[in-house]
């Protein structure tokens, strides 16, 4: 006869065998595995929340199914709206995190994504250049470094025409390239809107003869910007001034490259006054295909990007939050600030990303 | 019996919590294998690549071997399968239009079907759009890998020479230009016994990415000097006439060409005396100065960043938009292309001479003046033209380039009987007419115990037809005279008048072994050669050698007075032979 006592231990060790025997029993069962496609400026914050994700062995179904996230593809937001990425209904990842929920619009009809969250963090874009450029473009700070006095460098051609004495050579300007990337897009949208002095971009914003007179000499000035590669910051970084004196880039991309770009040369941050927000939607591939369980994973994914670890990677790869400030723990832009990244920027007249016509029209406009 | 069902329970949740849940996907460990699962890649790399590009592959798949991620330096995860990248080198123009006919003619002898392209420049990339009119490479998307900018490599006396007669530091192509234009060259630049020829060199523009870039800038300089002022070459300026012979006139500076760079790292590292000045990316012009070519330089020699600009060569990852890449293979090549751009094989690419991709790799070893090279490298760039002007560009070079005289010297001596010598030196001259721009003067002279000359230096495009009925009724007869053929030879086209505007050669198809020679010995050979070398353009000698028993070191001693080198005429190695005796025309 068993005193109660022993039976009580023997009860208690039985529950936590079970419970530990339980978990395995769900860790040793195949996951459910979703696929992810992301815009190449997500990637590093996605691939780090990712696998941080898969290793918290987050369950769904009540607990008895395990779900794994399988970061499938890395691609261009514009490559996917144009077709070029090839996804069919039979094909395509189920998850996709562009930089821009303007790509979402922008889809053909067959690809059947929602949002599952409208936005997942945010990144304005930001003018930098080499101190030395950015003073020739500013008359010695006298004119901000936005697009009226970038158009003045940009129509001169040259940085002797454009008044500089101790810079040489063409004013070469550099951008995210529009076929390749919203970004590209998003900084046309800003020249175009400023242009015209208003946030609407219509297709009679995109021709006329102001417009052709603003778009040859920067289409120009932008040219060896498209063999830049994916982060035209990481190229300047690299290769200084010969490839770009200056530039119009998310934040992100400046964030993630500046103590590199600063063993060129100082550099000199600005905001736009016409500012265009990129803000990584998650969108689920939503049809009769997609069953519930993939929905609950999905679910369960977004829940944790948009969750405080998932947040916090955002910070670290230089990405704002969805909503909210910056962190102040956020030490990309602290160390920014000396330079002109404002951690509390508020952008005065936000340009949302225009319709898809006048969009195929934006991406021809460096042709 | 419930002490037996409890314990038997406990065990088997023990047992249970005891399980590994991991996978395993390697099936073997051995060196070279390839992992089971694998997504299989290739990829063709730029030939300078070659130094480092094994390496790195290997690493990378050793890392999938073991079971981890070489990205992350996580084991892999469940489902996670590995990659294995195999890969080879080739010139990127051969590499390019391969993979063009892979798209538009399959059935072509040159096809390449890679996941990933690492050409020199990403001008190639363009080049292949445009010519299958297809988005084969994204060309904002190909993440440069090794940074190399295309510097003229000058001898650091032929560069202070310049500085101290113009009054500045800051050269380019504006400067070389006056050299070339000084009545009495070097010697008009302060350099009292220089040449008064400037002798330049570039590679092939077809195949070699160096040449390619060079002649782009070449066309710049000579529409600058034609009052261009606009920022990018166009159509209307590369087929202006005026601008070519500006071009023309810059190639009559070459002393001769080459095919790649590879070969021309040698020429260039044998002295001021051979070459003043050659376009290279700038880590083959580090590894001449830490005396990793075939010659030791006699001075160093220093990157000139020409102040107009220049281009940099990123050696772009061009992962492949064909159908022979599945989308999956293409997720792979990203993988591989992150891994190049890590840090640490980044290092290892510097140490070879390039510039990292990764600005987190600060600039070191052996980016140090003593290399010839500046931290800062080029200030500007110039910018590249539209797809269409490049291969314009391209195409004008049979007319811009420096035009040659070549005199076919065949050893017809009985000796070149043995082993069918003599067929195969005439297959040789016959293919080697095939592959002649005809608007090349070329001539046939042949000996035994005495020289004949068959048919004399004319335009290809007229005496082609005698030249093959004169080849190929060549019988083997006689002694061999090589010297006296040699010296003969030499002496006729050096008295030949020299009006500087073509490259002036010899080829020599022999056994080697003189035993007829009775005005001259070896010597008097190779003094003839070395007289000519500070003719405006020197007679080159390039000896091909026949026969197991060949007297090579006659035939050498002779291609090194003339700064060329022995070429076997082995008929397996034809085509081969003949790309390289081409190229220096």
């Amino acid at each position: 006869m068993l005193r109660r006592s022993t039976i009580v231990l023997i009860l208690f060790i039985v529950v936590i065998a079970g419970l530990l025997g339980y978990d395995r029993l769900v860790r040793t069962q195949p996951p459910l595995e979703i696929t992810l496609a992301v815009d190449p400026l997500a990637e590093t914050w996605v691939r780090g929340a990712v696998e941080a994700f898969n290793a918290s062995q987050t369950t769904i179904n009540n607990g008895t199914t395990r779900v794994r996230v399988n970061v499938t593809t890395v691609i261009n937001d514009v490559r996917v709206w144009t077709g070029a990425a090839g996804w069919t209904a039979q094909s395509h990842p189920l998850l996709w995190l562009p930089s821009s929920s303007a790509a979402l619009q922008y889809r053909p009809s067959n690809l059947a994504y929602t949002p599952l969250v409208p936005s997942l963090a945010q990144t304005p874009l930001v003018w930098g250049g080499f101190i030395s450029r950015v003073q020739v473009i500013t008359d010695d700070d006298r004119l901000p470094l936005d697009w009226p006095s970038v158009n003045a460098v940009l129509a001169a051609g040259t940085w002797a025409a454009a008044g500089a004495t101790d810079v040489r050579g063409n004013v070469n300007m550099a951008l995210n390239w529009p076929t390749g990337s919203m970004a590209g897009l998003a900084a046309l949208v800003s020249g175009v809107a400023d242009l015209g002095g208003s946030s609407t971009i219509s297709r009679s914003s995109l021709s006329g003869s102001a417009y052709e007179a603003w778009r040859q000499p920067f289409a120009a000035a932008v040219r060896n910007a498209q063999r830049l590669g994916e982060s035209p910051a990481q190229a300047m970084a690299s290769r200084g001034a010969s490839v770009a004196d200056f530039a119009l880039l998310p934040e992100a991309q400046w964030l993630v490259s500046l103590n590199e770009l600063l063993r060129q040369e100082r550099l000199v941050f600005s905001y736009p006054a016409y500012q265009v927000l990129l803000d990584f939607p998650l969108a689920l591939w939503d049809d009769a295909s997609t069953t519930d369980l993939q929905r609950q994973a999905a679910a369960a994914f977004a829940a944790y990007l948009a969750g405080p670890a998932g947040q916090q990677a955002a910070s670290a790869a230089g990405l704002r939050p969805a909503s909210g400030v910056v962190d102040s723990s956020a030490t990309l832009f602290t160390v920014a600030a000396p330079y002109g990244i404002l951690a509390d920027y508020v952008p005065a007249q936000v340009v949302p990303l225009p319709a898809r016509t006048e969009a195929d029209i934006l991406l021809r406009a460096l042709e | 019996m419930r002490n037996h069902w409890l314990t038997s329970f406990l065990l088997f949740m023990l047992l249970l919590t005891g399980c590994d849940g991991g996978d395993s996907s390697t099936t073997t460990t051995d060196q070279g294998s390839i992992p089971a699962n694998a997504i299989q890649i290739d990829i063709i790399y730029a030939p300078e690549s070659q130094d480092y590009m094994p390496k790195i592959m290997q690493d990378f798949n050793d890392s999938y071997r073991r079971g981890i991620n070489p990205v992350t330096g996580q084991p892999l995860a469940e489902g996670e399968r590995p990659i294995f990248i195999s890969g080879k080198n080739g010139s990127s123009g051969t590499v390019m239009q391969g993979i063009v006919n892979a798209l538009i003619a399959p059935s072509n002898s040159n096809v390449e079907r890679p996941v990933i392209f690492q050409p020199s420049v990403s001008h190639w990339l363009a080049l292949a759009n445009s010519l299958s009119r297809r988005q084969i490479f994204n060309l904002s998307e190909a993440r440069p890998t090794a940074l190399a900018p295309v510097v003229m490599a000058i001898w650091e006396s032929r560069l202070n020479a310049i500085r101290q007669t113009v009054g500045y530091d800051d050269i380019g192509w504006e400067e070389l230009l006056q050299v070339l234009d000084a009545p009495n060259g070097w010697q008009d630049f302060g350099i009292a016994d220089g040449r008064r020829t400037v002798f330049y060199g570039h590679t092939d523009p077809f195949v070699s990415s160096t040449g390619l870039s060079t002649l782009i800038a070449e066309f710049y300089a000579a529409a600058r000097e034609n009052g261009f002022t606009g920022r990018v070459l166009t159509m209307d300026v590369v087929m202006d006439e005026d601008v070519r012979s500006g071009v023309r006139e810059i190639e009559q500076l070459i002393r001769h060409y080459s095919r790649r760079t590879t070969e021309f790292k040698n020429y260039i590292a044998q002295g001021p005396e051979y070459l003043d000045f050659v376009a290279l990316e700038e880590n083959d012009l580090i590894a001449i100065n830490r005396g990793l070519t075939q010659y030791q330089p006699p001075e160093r020699l220093v990157a000139l960043y020409p102040k107009e600009g220049t281009f940099w060569h990123e050696h772009p990852f061009g992962i492949v938009n064909g159908d022979w890449v599945t989308a999956e293979e293409q997720a792979a090549a990203r993988v591989f292309t992150d891994y190049v751009l890590l840090p640490d094989p980044q290092a290892y690419i510097m140490s070879y001479g390039f510039r990292p991709a990764n600005p987190d790799v600060p600039l070191g070893f052996p980016f140090e003046e003593q290399y010839g090279v500046t931290v800062e490298g080029p200030a500007t760039v110039l910018d590249v033209p539209d797809a269409e002007v490049i291969v314009a560009i391209q195409e004008s070079w049979t007319f811009v380039k420096k035009q040659a005289d070549i005199m076919l010297l065949i050893d017809i001596s009985g000796s070149m009987a043995q082993e069918n010598r003599l067929e195969q030196a005439k297959q040789a001259a016959l293919a080697f007419i095939d592959q002649m721009e005809t608007n090349n003067r070329v001539g046939l002279t042949v000996f035994d115990t005495s020289v004949t000359e068959v048919v004399p230096l004319d335009n290809l495009e007229r005496n082609q037809q005698a030249l093959r009925q004169a080849i190929q009724s060549l019988q083997p007869q006689g002694g061999t005279a090589l010297y006296d053929a040699t010296v003969a030879v030499m002496n006729n086209i050096a008295a030949a008048s020299d009006d500087g505007d073509r490259i002036r050669a010899v080829l020599v198809l022999s056994d080697g072994e003189d035993t007829e020679s009775v005005q001259y010995d070896l010597l008097a050979v190779t003094n003839a050669i070395r007289a000519t070398r500070n003719d405006l353009n020197p007679v080159i000698v390039i000896p091909v050698a026949y026969g197991s028993a060949a007297d090579t070191r006659t035939l050498s001693r002779m291609a090194e007075a003339s700064n060329t080198t022995l070429q076997s005429g082995d008929p397996n190695n034809i085509q081969a032979l003949l790309e390289l005796i081409g190229s220096y025309f």
